[in-house]
Parts: structure tokens; sequence; C-alpha cells
């Protein structure tokens, strides 16, 4: 294996990471019926809270418990116009992407724009497992990675294990294929999507999280540069399955990383080539894979009469 | 000891619309008690009112003399009741087992291997011929019935609403229905069975309540009841039997119009939608086309009109293709503009048909004119041509469609279940209108789910089943064969 392989993988698995998360929460919530695409938003405003409380606390636990929190907030107000008026999920997802762009812009400049200062704020360390970071090459690819990638790889196989094996995950695709056909069940749709909501949007919420706390050690504004639409199209590709949408997360985390690597070993194409060819491949990829298994009340609200 | 649930003075208003007006309704245990009413009389909302899917704007639901509160499915479940609805509240994607558990999972987490054992095992001790593991989506509508059915019994429902349980199964199905609504009376189950065919209800009820634009008419027993007496009560008059049809063999004498030779159609996941078809339509007949809602009649309807191009086989029109007459099933989607007036939507066909250039003015009083005629040619209800389409009922709907459609003088004419869901008179109008044009020599292809309708309008017809022809008879074949026919029993030299 050429030397420069490890690290390539190892950066991989770190630029995945927050598109992981991301869909994840997107899945959970399109399972339940309905379309969330304020996710750049929610990451957004997670990544501000985290490097908020960070930066006056000193902590990263306090940061992260503050982006999550905030994401759900986030995800409320959707939710109050989703499910609670039933307004096209669509119109609310995209003026929320818009108004969290703002909001995280002027709250930002408020707090440290004038001082010109960069915020560095501390963030997760390595925290390599034992026994399992001495295997070779996916000891250090997988397991010599901090908490978050950790977190990241469980929460997927549970999301992918409730939807399959518990009486909520079950619930909640109901609600998401026949409303009214889960509602004469006797199951409350509002109440599954709002928790569907909640829950996909703190999952994304961590997401962003770990572009302040691991990736960056900073907020900028508009820091998510569109990752927030990748993992849209990663749901798509992966055909609502969580632990597909990991798989195919790491495929555009290998893109990503190749950018940098190509840099480092000094082949000789424009950079901006590479920094295009995560979206290159969403584009393709979208092309390419149609809607099968799409939910089938997707984005569709459901009123009660 | 029999218990009662009830519905006392239901009021529900849609907007300025009243659907109900003061309605009350009461089903016993061990009962079977039908709701016969024309389409639009208010039977489906009053049921969903009943289940807690609708919340009245006034009016009591009661269990025993205990009150149930009103809009809260989980209480209407609680009380022991269950809703088969016309269309099934399954979920297409999921297996048998998780269907009949939706709603009743003890536990937070379970096995799908060991759920679909323990269904199995319910489904077997009830006697139902069901695969648990099966995917809902992959049943026939028979069988999808069935799981409703089971899905009530598991959840020891002590009442059963069922809307329209007959409308999409063939007969022979139908009996198997009936045998089973017995079999559930004999064991103390409550039964409302939705309905607007009157045979039926006077076949298997023991008391009928009559619902007309959203009022109780009358609750009569069975028995003390007449057929007669219960059509006069459903739609206020007696209608006119419906003509009879007298010209028989005239179609292989007369040219033909529109010829379709091994027609090969495929859905969008690839499954074939129509497989084999061949048939001549002549001028001056009326050709059925008779299958369970689904067998292929809306691809037919498609190619048929160009609107899907098929994959083999073709279709050749002896007629110019603006001479090809369409009411397509879903009038609503595919046959008008909501929100446009009545005048809007008849100067579409009117631009669409002549030669006017993309910028022609569109002249007010040319539209209006235009609607008044298509209004007065079908006896349209509706206060005038600027009316919104989407405020019209669905009768009048349906006939504003045919005038406009007969405003093009077709040569062909398809109709997809024209009849469906139109109130009687209605019926009665857009049959004779149908009759009509086949005598003044348009090629009619009367595509209907209804059995009735085909043997009283058509000259001959044939049967899909899953796309295929499985049959072809006329107005003298036995209903029995044809019933067959429609569930994919061939016959070799029929």
């Amino acid at each position: 294996m050429p030397e420069f392989a490890v690290p390539l993988l190892a950066g991989a698995v770190t630029l995945a990471t927050p598109l992981v998360f991301a869909a994840v929460g997107e899945i959970i919530m399109e399972k339940s019926g309905v379309l969330n695409i304020a996710l750049e938003g929610t990451m957004l405003v997670a990544a501000l809270a985290a490097a908020f409380v960070t930066y006056f606390t000193a902590s990263p636990a306090a940061g992260l418990a503050a982006g999550v929190a905030a994401a759900v907030l986030f995800g409320l107000l959707f939710a109050l116009f989703a499910v609670g008026i039933q307004a096209d999920q669509i119109v609310t997802g995209t003026a929320m992407n818009i108004f969290a762009l703002g909001l995280t812009g002027v709250l930002y400049r408020s707090l440290f724009g004038f001082s010109g200062t960069r915020l560095a704020v501390a963030g997760f360390q390595p925290w390599p497992l034992p026994f399992l970071k001495d295997i070779p090459v996916i000891g250090t690819v997988f397991f010599s990675q901090n908490v978050l990638v950790y977190a990241a790889l469980v929460l997927t196989l549970l999301v992918a294990a409730a939807l399959k094996r518990t009486r909520t995950g079950l619930y909640l695709q109901a609600a998401g294929e026949n409303p009214q056909g889960a509602e004469v069940a006797g199951i409350s749709v509002y109440r599954l999507r709002l928790l569907a909501i909640m829950t996909g949007s703190a999952l994304c919420g961590l997401g962003g999280v770990f572009l302040v706390l691991v990736e960056g050690n900073t907020f900028v504004e508009g820091m998510t540069a569109g990752r927030g639409f990748i993992a849209l199209a990663i749901v798509i590709l992966a055909r609502w399955q969580p632990v597909r949408a990991l798989v195919v997360a790491l495929v555009f985390g290998l893109a990503s990383a190749l950018q940098f690597q190509a840099q480092a070993i000094g082949i000789d194409v424009p950079y901006q080539l590479f920094l295009a060819l995560p979206y290159v491949l969403t584009i393709l990829f979208a092309m390419l894979v149609g809607r099968a298994n799409v939910p089938a009340a997707l984005a569709k609200p459901y009123i009660k009469e | 000891m029999s218990t009662a649930i009830s519905l006392h003075k239901i009021v529900k208003n849609y907007g300025p619309f009243r659907a109900l007006d003061g309605v009350s309704f009461e089903v016993h245990s061990g009962e079977l008690h039908a709701l016969l009413g024309q389409n639009g009389a208010g039977k489906s909302t009053l049921m969903k009112i009943l289940y807690g899917l609708s919340v009245p704007d006034s009016g009591e639901i009661r269990l025993g003399d205990a009150v149930l509160r009103p809009g809260s499915t989980k209480e209407a479940i609680s009380a022991g009741l269950a809703f088969v609805m016309q269309h099934f509240s399954l979920i297409d994607s999921m297996s048998v087992a998780e269907n009949l558990m939706l709603g009743q999972l003890k536990g937070a987490s379970y096995s799908p291997r060991k759920l679909i054992a323990s269904m199995q095992d319910f489904i077997d001790r009830n006697a139902f011929e069901l695969d648990a593991a099966a995917q809902v989506g992959s049943l026939s509508v028979g069988q999808k019935q069935r799981v409703e059915i089971l899905k009530a019994l598991y959840r020891n429902a002590r009442f059963i609403i069922f809307d329209e349980p007959t409308a999409v199964l063939a007969p022979h199905e139908i009996s198997v229905l009936f045998a089973t609504l017995t079999a559930l009376r004999e064991a103390g189950i409550g039964i409302v069975f939705i309905s607007h065919k009157l045979d039926e209800v006077l076949q298997v009820s023991d008391r009928i309540t009559v619902l007309r634009d959203g009022r109780t008419i009358t609750t009569v027993n069975t028995s003390e009841a007449s057929a007669a007496q219960l059509a006069r009560l459903m739609v206020g008059h007696l209608p006119a039997p419906p003509p009879a049809r007298q010209s028989a063999d005239i179609s292989r004498s007369t040219p033909v119009q529109l010829a379709v030779r091994d027609l090969r159609v495929s859905r969008e996941d690839g499954s074939p939608a129509l497989e084999e078809i061949s048939f001549e339509l002549h001028a001056g007949e009326i050709l059925g086309v008779a299958g369970i809602d689904g067998s292929g009649q809306s691809e037919l309807a498609a190619a048929l009109y160009g609107l899907i191009s098929p994959e083999q086989g073709e279709v050749t029109a002896c007629v110019p293709a603006n001479r090809i007459g369409l009411i397509p099933q879903d009038r609503d989607e595919d046959g008008f503009v909501f929100g446009f007036s009545i005048a809007e939507n008849c100067a579409l066909d009117e631009l669409d048909m002549t030669d006017a250039g993309d910028w022609t003015v569109l002249s007010p009083q040319e539209s209006d004119r235009l609607a008044r005629e298509r209004i007065e040619a079908l006896d349209v209800h509706c206060r005038g041509p600027q009316q919104d389409v989407a405020e019209l009922s669905g009768g009048n709907r349906q006939k504003l469609l045919l005038a406009r459609v007969l405003a093009r003088h077709p040569r062909v004419l398809i109709a997809h279940n024209p009849t469906w869901g139109v109130d009687v008179q209605a019926t009665a109008l857009i049959r004779d209108k149908l009759l009509r044009q086949a005598e003044a020599g348009t090629a009619v292809l009367l595509i209907s789910s209804d059995l009735d309708e085909i043997y009283r309008l058509c000259d001959r017809f044939f049967v899909l089943f899953r796309g295929r022809i499985t049959g072809w008879g006329d107005r003298n074949t036995e209903r029995s064969r044809v019933s067959l026919w429609m569930t994919g029993k061939e016959e070799g030299a029929a």
C-alpha cells in the first residue's frame, strides 16, 4: 500500500463524518414523511452555538451540548411550520436556510467581527481506541479518530436498527408511507413527525458541531459550504438506508480528501478541480439514481380533517 | 348483552357546504347495519366522524351511555371500533405481519422474524389464507381487504365499519366477503356496511339507514324493505329505467376506426401493464372493457389516446387525432384546471382545436358563449360560466367534461369509468349520451369496472386481468364466467 494511502483514508473518514450525521438525521425525517432541506441551516446554527459556548467555557463537551440544543430548537421552528400549520416543506426549508445564514452571520459579527481576531476554540482531540487502534490500516483509519467519529458510526447502526426493529421505527415509516393509514391504526402522525424532526435535527446538529470542534476549531460564516445539500443527495443515493448513507458519505469524504492529498504530493492539476469533485459527484450520482424507495408521503403535509 | 355505538345530531360543514345536517345513526353488536345513499350523500364523512378521523361541528358520539371525545381515533379504537376504508389504510411497503401489528406493538422493539411467525399463527387460526411475510403492495385488492379485516380482528374490534367494500372486488370475491361478514356478525361484532348498491344492501343487512343530501331519511328493517321503496328514498324520485340497447351486430359491417395489434406497455418499474392486446373498434359500436380496477385499464386508455407510447405493437387510428375523445378516469386530475372557471376550462379546448395562434386574444363573450353551449347540452347545474369548476359536484363536473369532449364531434370516444362517483340522474344522462353517440356512428370504447354498465351498454366486451385479455363476451355471456375471467381464470376455447 502506498504511503499516502493511510492518511488519505483517515482524512476521508474525518471529512465524511459531518455528512454522515446530517444524512442519517435527514433519513429519520424523510422516513416520517418530512422533507427538511434546512440541513445546511441546522448545521450552521449548531456550529455557531458550539463555537460560542466552547469559547466562553473552554469545554468542548459544553459546546457540543449547546450545538445539539440549538439544532433541536431550530428543528422545532421548522416543525412549527411544516407540521404545525402544514406549510410547504420546501419553501419552509429554503427560508430557514437563508434565515440561518443571516442569523449566524449577524451574531458572529456582533461578538467577534470587529476585533479582527480569528475565533479559536478548543476541540476534541484524537482518542485512539485501545487494541482496535493496533489493527493494521483499519486501526489508523477508523479507530485513531476522535469521539465524534465513533459516535457517527455507532449512531448510524443504532438508527438503522431502530428503523427496522423498533415500534417507533415502524410507526415512523407508516407515517411517511401512508399517514392516513397510520392515523387509522391509532398512531399520531403529528407527534411522530415532530419526534422525527427533533431527533433528525439533533443528529444534523452534531454534524455542525463536528465542523467547529474537530475540523476547523473555529467558526467561519457559511462554513458548511453546501455540505447540507450534499447530505440531501447522499440520502437519495443511499435509498433511505442509514448504513448505505455511511458508505456513500465515505466516498464523498474520499473525494474531498483526494484534493488535499493531490496538492500535498504535488500532482499538477488546478486545485479547484479537486475542490469541485464532491459537488460533481453529487450531480452525477443524482442523475444516475432515480427515486426508488422514496417514502410515498414524502414532503406531503398531513392535514387532519 | 348488546351494546350500541351511536351518533347523535351530527353537523359537519365544509366551508359554506353543509355535508351533514343533524344526522343520527346507531349500530348494535351482532347487527349488520347498512348505510345507504348516493355518492356525496355524506356516508363516508359520517363514518369518519364516528371513527375520529374528522371532527364534527356539533353532535355527540356515544358508546352505550358514555360520550366519546370527537376527533380522537385513540378513543374510537379503545371503544372497539375498526374502519376498513375504501382505499385501504395499509402500508404497501411493509409486510402483512407489520401491517397487522401497526398501532398494536407491545414492546419497544421487535424481531421481524418472530413477528411474522406469530402473525402467521394468528392468520391460520382465523382461517384466512394469507402469507404473513408477503409485502402488502404485492397483494390483490381482495387480499388487501382481508388484511384489513384481520387487522380489525387482531385488535378485538367490536364494531367494524366497511366503506364501500364491494366496489373493488370481483363478483365471486364479493360472495367470499359476504360470508365473512355473516360470520363476524354471528360472532357478535356490530358491522356498518356503507354502500350505494341496493341489491347488496338488501342481501346482507339487518337494518338499513338511508342518507340523502346529508340528512337521515329513514331507518328500516331489511325484512320489511323493498328495492323500489329504498331507491325512491335514496334519490328522491325513481330514476328512469336505463335505455336498452337494440342493435347487436352492426360492428362487423362498419369500418374499423381504431385497430390495436399486439400492444405491450410497461409500468415505470418495468413490470408489464399490458401484454398481447389486440382488438378492432368499429364505427357505431360500443366495445366494453371489463375487469377489476388496476388490471391495465388506465394504461390502455392512455396508450390509445397517445399519452404513453407502447413498448411493442401498434395502435392505428383511422380518424384524425383531434377527433378522438377521452373521458379520463380521474376527471379532476386529468380533465380540468381547478381554480379556472367553467368558461376558461371550455376555452382551453377551443384553443386546442382551432388553429388559433399562441397570441390569439381570448374574447370573454366568446368563451362565455362556448361555456353556455356546453352547460345546456348536458344540463350542468351551476351558477353560470364564471363559476369555478372546483365548486361543481362530481356529477356535474363529469357532465361538463362529456359536453366538452362531445363538442369536438369525436369519431372515436374512449370513456373510462364515466359514471364512477356520479349520482343516479347524471349516470342515466351520461349513459344515454354514450348510446346516442354510438347510434350516430361514433366508435365508443367503454372501460368500466361496473359489470352492470358493461352489460347494459356494450355490444361486446373483453375482460382484462393483469394486463391481458382473459375472455371475450357479449350480453348473452353468463356472468359467472365473466367473473372468473376477471380474476385470471382463462378459458381455452370460449
